[in-house]
């Protein structure tokens, strides 16, 4: 489903260093390593958010090395969340669906129709849907989180990136979330790519798992 | 502030408001000595306004000579419906306009603004219109009985200038104190000396001087409010003033028309009570 | 350090009061200073100003060139200012420098250089194709445009700056492209701060007069402005209409300058 192969970017103090890498279609693939390892530059990579240097990223048999962002259709949540703050937690799960390429085909039903039962739908599956008409300022952490979850998930990406969606809430949040998360990933049968560095986290949720350090990737 | 002492606020608002009433007070004496005797509000005097007419003048004049070239351009256009469309400033400030800007059939100034506009090639011809010197204006009813610039230096008088070094005026005064042998004492007594000349009057008309010396033509403005002092001395140089055909002139009958009455009757009365005295060239 | 370090003017005065008195002293001499005007000028000047046709020429002209110009400079500050908040490139420091050029130039020097380059033979081309500047209220548009495009820059760069780039970036995994975030995302966020780019842009604009008297000159009912008002009346000495003139100026910076505030300080959104 996702192969990376010999991928590398160079910054001034640090390097991402041929970096290879699989995962199989459904998949949750963990990677795990301090802060600073150079895992969120290896999503802004996988997102398309930076060029690489060097090195191929070949998503369902398509190289999308280069491609654009918006044609990639992978699913990002970054970890400070970036919820969009002037719109509702209903309007930002929304908002992917509204776009050229995810904007759902017209099969009988008006497009705004099918947008609304699948927002609607989402908002259930992550029990946010009393918080529809709130604004991200008014929401808890996990609650930021869900919504988050469900704006990348609603658009139904091949791929879901998920950057240390747990390290903004408490324990207790935390451990509800992970269970929600892993049950949610089996549900849709979606392939995830997970960061974190926290080793309960990774062996609950992880079906495989690489480690990373220092720009290097040991799987 | 919920748990802040809130007295220093008070005190501070005391202290403004006491500090207003103060002022509400000073501008009110100041309003009985000034504001009644300041006819001259915005509408009171009549001002010159530009009429509409296919015929039209372009003149750029220099500050100095506004009100004077104002009343007598009022009169030609209800003369020769002509209309006078002026450009005012200080002459340093007309001069890359008139210079670049390629347009304008007249420039009014005073020396040595005539000899710069011919070095650059900017001028046809020009007439004399009078010459300026510098005078005093005192207080009205002039309290220190002032007679001339040798009574300047009496002790404890204040007196306000022009900068010689932005104004010709305060060169040539700076010229007399220089030969005269009273001259020491008068500049003892010069407490401001101003770049222009309205900010050296405006220090006798708010009390901060006493007297002030600056050109004639000013005498003409603050009639009402102040006095004038012949200067008793003669200056070495004289300050013209000139009307100047510029190269870029396009209106030639009306220019040449305003050129003519600017040296009629009616015109030379005008320039008569604003203080320029008439002049003939070298 | 235990709690009674403190010395004797902090023991009577906290922190928050010294602040509340500092604004207080502040303000009340600003208010001090145009109540000083205010009681100077005879109540009937103001009657006397408004009924004149040359200052209500000047009034609208002031109003238009500035809204015009205050447009404009926005218009231009965005692109700009988005490059050189997000752009990293060799010599970008350089040019921030050089878009405050303005700021530090004497007025007096724009209008120069203005003048200027109208008699290159670019500039000579430009007018025979009729963009005609000297002496034409369209010259006042272009001072007003060059001396405020950069206050404009400062404020809404400083917008682009507080913008977390993660928000676009998100929005770009979402289906959208560079333009479509930036419409739908972007400009929403930094509203305030364009908002308040051109208001602040707005009232330098209307208080400007340096440049105009060397460009377009200071001809009643064609080139004059309020700026240009206030010069002509202090030239001949009256004060008292000149200070009524200005008075009315600050009425018209009072109001959008409150509205400035009002639409950056309380509305605020935190991300």
């Amino acid at each position: 489903m996702l192969d990376v192969r010999n991928l590398s970017i160079r910054f001034p103090n640090f390097a991402l260093k041929q970096i290879e890498f699989s995962v199989a279609a459904g998949e949750y693939f963990v990677l795990f390593g301090p802060t600073g390892s150079g895992k969120t530059v290896l999503f802004e990579l996988l997102a398309g958010l930076r060029r690489p240097d060097q090195g191929t990223i070949v998503i369902n048999g398509v190289d999308r090395t280069f491609a654009d962002p918006s044609v990639r259709r992978i699913g990002y949540v970054p970890q400070d969340l970036a919820l969009i703050p002037f719109k509702t937690v209903w309007q930002n799960v929304a908002f992917g669906l509204y776009s050229k390429p995810f904007r759902p085909a017209e099969n009988g039903k008006r497009s705004a129709d099918i947008i609304r039962q699948r927002v609607n739908a989402m908002l259930e599956m992550l029990r946010i849907e009393p918080l529809a008409q709130r604004l991200p300022s008014l929401l808890s952490g996990g609650e930021k989180q869900r919504v988050a979850l469900g704006r990348a998930l609603v658009v139904q990406p091949d791929l879901l990136l998920l950057d240390e969606p747990l390290s903004a809430v408490d324990e207790d949040t935390g451990n509800v979330l992970m269970r929600e998360i892993k049950t949610l990933q089996r549900r849709l049968g979606i392939t995830t790519l997970h960061v974190c560095h926290r080793r309960e986290e990774m062996e609950f949720l992880a079906d495989r798992v690489a480690t990373m350090s220092a720009g290097q990737l040991c799987v | 502030m919920r748990n802040g002492k809130m007295w220093p606020v008070v005190a501070a608002l005391v202290v403004v408001a006491g500090l207003a009433l103060y002022l509400s007070k000073q501008a009110e004496t100041d309003a009985n000595t000034h504001a009644v005797s300041q006819a001259t509000p915005y509408q009171a005097q009549s001002r010159f306004t530009t009429i509409q007419s296919d015929r039209q003048v372009m003149i750029h004049c220099g500050n100095s000579m506004r009100l004077a070239m104002e009343d007598i351009a009022g009169e030609f256009q209800r003369r020769y419906d002509i209309a006078v469309i002026f450009n005012f400033g200080g002459g340093s400030e007309l001069l890359p306009l008139i210079e670049m800007g390629g347009r304008g059939d007249l420039f009014l100034c005073h020396d040595p603004y005539e000899d710069l506009i011919r070095e650059k090639g900017l001028l046809v011809d020009s007439i004399v219109i009078g010459s300026l010197r510098p005078i005093i204006l005192v207080p009205k009813g002039n309290p220190k009985g002032i007679t001339g610039l040798a009574d300047l230096g009496k002790a404890g008088l204040r007196l306000a200038t022009v900068d010689p070094r932005y104004a010709t005026a305060g060169k040539m005064v700076h010229a007399v104190l220089d030969s005269e042998p009273w001259g020491a004492a008068v500049r003892e007594n010069i407490v401001i000396e101003t770049r222009g000349h309205s900010d050296a009057v405006l220090s006798v008309l708010t009390g901060h001087a006493d007297a002030a010396v600056v050109w004639s033509f000013l005498a003409a403005l603050y009639a009402d409010r102040l006095d004038r002092v012949d200067g008793g001395v003669e200056f070495p140089q004289e300050i013209r003033v000139t009307l100047c055909r510029l190269k870029s002139s396009t209106n030639t009958e009306e220019t040449a028309r305003l050129m003519e009455f600017a040296q009629s009757d009616y015109a030379k009365k005008v320039w008569m009570d604003y203080g320029y005295r008439p002049t003939e060239r070298d | 350090m235990g709690i009674d370090q403190r010395n004797g003017i902090s023991r009577l005065v906290s922190w928050n009061t010294f602040c509340a008195v500092v604004l207080t002293l502040f303000i009340g001499s600003l208010v001090l200073l145009v109540m000083s005007a205010v009681l100077y000028v005879d109540v009937r000047e103001f009657a006397a100003v408004f009924r004149n046709p040359d200052f209500r020429f000047a009034m609208r002209l002031s109003l238009w060139t500035s809204t015009l110009s205050a447009f404009l400079a926005v218009l231009t500050a965005v692109p700009v200012g988005y490059v050189l908040s997000r752009q990293r490139f060799p010599g970008r420091t350089l040019l921030d420098s050089i878009v405050d050029i303005p700021i530090v130039l004497p007025p007096v020097v724009l209008g120069l250089c203005l003048l200027v380059f109208f008699r290159t033979s670019l500039g000579q081309a430009m007018e025979n194709i009729g963009l005609r500047f000297v002496y034409q209220s369209a010259g006042i548009v272009l001072a007003q445009y060059f001396t405020i495009t950069p206050y404009a820059v400062r404020t809404i760069k400083a917008a682009f700056d507080n913008l977390n780039p993660r928000i676009e970036q998100v929005a770009r995994t979402l289906g959208y492209t560079q333009g479509r975030v930036f419409l739908r995302v972007t400009l929403p966020l930094i509203k305030n701060g364009v908002i308040a780019g051109g208001v602040i842009a707005w009232a330098v604009a209307i208080g400007l007069f340096g440049p105009m008297m060397i460009l377009v000159g200071t001809t009643r009912q064609r080139t004059e402005v309020l700026a240009t008002s206030i010069y002509l009346e202090l030239s001949v000495g009256r004060v008292q209409s000149a200070l009524a003139i200005a008075l009315l100026m600050i009425a018209m910076a009072l109001v959008a300058l409150t509205l400035f505030k009002k639409l950056t300080g309380d509305t605020r959104d935190h991300a």
